[in-house]
């Protein structure tokens, strides 16, 4: 299969910060993947590049067989993480105005615009303008300005963001109805669940540096961490029960889990899975014990460092202020 | 080529073809002169001068209560009336002579001058009633109150004993602050000194009615002041009706051509205000646009169908229309307004061309430094740091409207005509005036200069607007903005 991406030694850097730092990644026609990584780890650079709004400074982007976006833009869809919409344009003429300056042929434009709304459960909005659409409605709207001219590559910068459970649903299933239909397409989340769900292939960058890079079921296996979730019945004692699983063959270490009365226990690589379960169950009584699986987020914590995440970092400084807040209370 | 004429048909719709800006650039100007129209159409049909006049004549031998009786005489208005339109006639046939126009044209032209002018040559019904002289004016002013009486007009021999050293010109002096005659009415007036005399009228009756019988007073005066000294009032109007015209004629060095006065000596003024504003009114739509696409974050969402450069050229070619509609509308109406009063044949059409290319320079330069400022900012008030050096350039042709007014051919005119932030509109201004000649190789060669400085200009707005338009957050100064210009 042809590659649909295929970016070698890129590199862009903004004044002294290397936001992209030869980068090589290809993305196969016809796949659907993810693109993740920490908030500033420069995903929306690469996409800019990929776009060519951004050159980059080192290396080559070709993408869908030519050597620059903009030899291809009438074939790609584009969703920016910066998006918006006229707002006092009607919601139909912005359409159709994208999906023009796309190059599509004005006849039939109308109807197309009108099933498409259809299909996002937007029906009745064609002649309102764009201002009395609710956040939700005009997401839906950009994303089909984004699609409008059934572009082969897709690519969407935080497609869900800001969206509520019902619409994420419906957006999935629409870029999995999308992907059904051949096209490649890559979306950049936070949301791990979601490109867990969604994607054949995952791409992680951080600092600008790629650091993963395969399909779901690889990356699980390289990063499967093999561990036991147990939680043992009450009365036997919680420590006597983390002692003699401790004792089983294969087990490395055993540690009390984040969630209250479960025991973790990480095990040897070459251990024995399924020989080490039926050690413990012998041993002691456990109300429950399973294999956990690695999940994405297991695996971005690996990664990625606390300090890398402007989110993590700013979510622990938030928490060390709240906690002064209460301190500040109880003394009054 | 496709995508840019998307781009510039939709900037110039979502301008051109809102209420907002029908009713700000197209009916609001309409109004008015419509609204102008109308009311000078009404003024026309005012109500006849009729009523009862009353002369208190305390003049020696009364001659001027019964002069007044006879200016006021059915028989004898239809007598001046006559006379006045033989010589419309005589005027209109030389007139149309000269313009080359038939006869009824110019009549009909004079016709409504004169009556936009107030002129009437409809008979009044004055009922002059003449009054002894001793009668106690308190008495007659109540007939003016209750409105029984227009007005009441008391002459003496005040009015008549006239200091020889005071002269007072006929004529209304073309400006006014300089007649020297005006302090000295207002002085006669205040004090009742000689040659005035009492007119006392109730609030019902019309400004212009009172003209006209003030009008009559002053007639029978002065006649009466002629006789007075030995001259027949007759000889006396008939040889101040005797025309002194000047023939000028301006000296060039490609020859020689006639000049007129008039509306040519606002012709400068009128092209350099058509031209800013037209040229104000697209670059401003350039900035508010490129600033809403940027704040309502539809920017990046544009940039992923077209590139910077085609944006960026569609918007100024939409917006340029906008300007040039707006150029069209009002030049539109000013013709409209020339050719109602008869001053068609002063418009300069020959220079219609060229104001349309030194739109195209002048849009080209404030359009796209409008533009790049709106990409570099993310709010208005960012933008007012941006702002003082464009405003500066906006400022400077009319800080030269004046010199270059009084010298178009000066060394400062020349100069600035080969500045391309002044050269435009010092063009415009220079060519409007019909006794300046601008050589052909000065006119070629100011355009090939403005064209140069468009296309600098709109190279280094590219370069800003390629940088700005996805920037967002701190806004840039001036000199961030010439960085990106280096670096981009």
């Amino acid at each position: 299969m042809s590659d649909a991406i295929e970016i070698q030694g890129v590199t862009k850097r903004f004044r002294e910060k290397v936001a992209v730092d030869r980068l090589d990644l290809r993305v196969p026609a016809g796949s659907l993947c993810g693109f993740l990584g920490p908030n500033g780890a420069g995903k929306t650079t690469t996409i800019r590049m990929i776009m060519s709004i951004f050159l980059p400074d080192e290396g080559s982007i070709r993408v869908l067989g030519r050597a620059s976006a903009v030899e291809s833009k009438d074939r790609i869809g584009y969703l920016p993480e910066e998006r918006g919409v006229y707002r006092k344009m009607k919601v139909g003429e912005f359409l159709e105005y994208m999906a023009v300056l796309k190059g599509v042929d004005r006849t039939g434009l109308s109807a197309k615009v009108d099933s498409w709304l259809e299909r996002v459960a937007l029906p009745d909005v064609r002649k309102k303008r764009c201002e009395e659409l609710s956040k939700g409605m005009q997401q839906k709207v950009q994303f089909l300005a984004a699609i409008i001219h059934d572009p082969e590559l897709i690519i969407l910068d935080e497609p869900f963001s800001g969206l509520d459970p019902v619409n994420a649903r419906l957006m999935r299933a629409l870029i999995e109805e999308l992907h059904r239909e051949g096209r490649t397409i890559i979306f950049s989340t936070h949301v791990l669940h979601s490109a867990e769900q969604l994607c054949s292939r995952i791409f992680m960058i951080n600092k600008g540096k790629k650091i993963l890079d395969g399909s779901i079921d690889e990356i699980r296996s390289q990063f499967d961490p093999k561990t036991l979730v147990i939680e043992p019945l009450e009365g036997d004692g919680f420590d006597g029960a983390a002692e003699s699983i401790r004792r089983v063959a294969g087990v490395q270490s055993v540690f009390h889990a984040g969630q209250r009365g479960t025991l973790e226990a990480r095990l040897t690589d070459r251990a024995d899975v399924g020989g080490v379960m039926r050690d413990i169950v012998s041993g002691a009584p456990v109300r429950r014990l399973e294999l956990r699986r690695a999940t994405l987020e297991d695996v971005f914590v690996h990664l990625v460092d606390p300090g890398d995440s402007e989110d993590v970092l700013r979510a622990m400084l938030s928490e060390r202020g709240a906690t002064q807040g209460l301190e500040v209370n109880a003394d009054a | 080529m496709r995508k840019i004429l998307t781009i510039a048909v939709r900037e110039f719709r979502s301008t051109a073809l809102t209420k907002a800006f029908l009713f700000g650039a197209v009916v609001f100007p309409l109004l008015i002169w419509g609204g102008m129209l109308g009311v000078s159409a009404m003024d026309f049909k005012k109500p006849p001068l009729e009523g009862k006049l009353v002369v208190v004549d305390a003049t020696n031998g009364s001659k001027l209560g019964p002069a007044l009786v006879q200016y006021f005489d059915p028989e004898a208005q239809k007598q001046r009336a006559e006379q006045a339109k033989a010589l419309i006639d005589q005027a209109a046939a030389q007139q149309a002579k000269a313009l080359g126009k038939s006869p009824e044209q110019v009549k009909s032209e004079i016709n409504f001058a004169m009556s936009a002018m107030g002129i009437n040559l409809e008979p009044a019904k004055v009922v002059v009633e003449l009054v002894p002289a001793e009668t106690d004016v308190q008495s007659l002013k109540q007939r003016t109150r209750t409105g029984e009486v227009m007005a009441v007009v008391r002459i003496d021999e005040r009015t008549m004993a006239l200091d020889p050293t005071l002269f007072i010109p006929e004529q209304p002096v073309a400006d006014e602050d300089a007649d020297p005659s005006r302090d000295l009415r207002r002085e006669l007036r205040d004090k009742g000194g000689p040659g005035t005399y009492e007119f006392i009228q109730g609030t019902q009756l019309r400004p212009d009615h009172a003209g006209a019988l003030r009008q009559g007073v002053e007639r029978v005066v002065k006649d009466e002041r002629y006789r007075r000294a030995g001259v027949e009032p007759m000889t006396v109007s008939a040889l101040s009706q005797l025309p002194v015209v000047a023939r000028s004629t301006v000296v060039t060095d490609t020859g020689e051509r006639s000049s007129s006065e008039g509306l040519t000596r606002m012709l400068p003024f009128i092209f350099l205000m058509l031209l800013y504003m037209s040229v104000m009114m697209g670059g401003n739509y350039l900035f508010y646009g490129t600033l809403e696409e940027k704040s309502s974050r539809v920017m990046e969402v544009i940039l992923s169908a077209v590139s910077a450069r085609q944006l960026l050229i569609g918007k100024m070619i939409g917006q340029g229309l906008v300007g040039l509609m707006v150029m069209a509308i009002y030049a539109g109406l000013g013709m409209a307004a020339a050719s109602r009063f008869n001053l068609l044949q002063q418009v300069p059409m020959d220079l219609l061309p060229w104001l349309l290319v030194y739109f195209i320079i002048a849009y080209g330069l404030i359009g796209s430094l409008m533009l790049a400022v709106g990409s570099a900012v993310t709010e208005i008030r960012e933008a007012q740091s941006l702002f003082t050096p464009i405003t500066i350039l906006i400022i400077l042709p009319f800080m030269l409207m004046i010199p270059v007014m009084q010298n178009p051919g000066s060394l400062l005119a020349r100069a600035a005509s080969f500045f391309p932030p002044t050269l435009p509109y010092v063009m415009v201004m220079r060519l409007s005036q019909p006794s300046h000649v601008i050589p052909l190789w000065e006119l070629l060669a100011t355009v090939l200069v403005g064209v140069l400085g468009v296309i600098v200009t709109i190279w280094a707005a590219a370069k800003v607007f390629r940088v700005g338009v996805l920037m967002y957050g701190k806004p840039p100064s001036f000199g961030t903005l010439l960085k990106w210009i280096r670096h981009a």
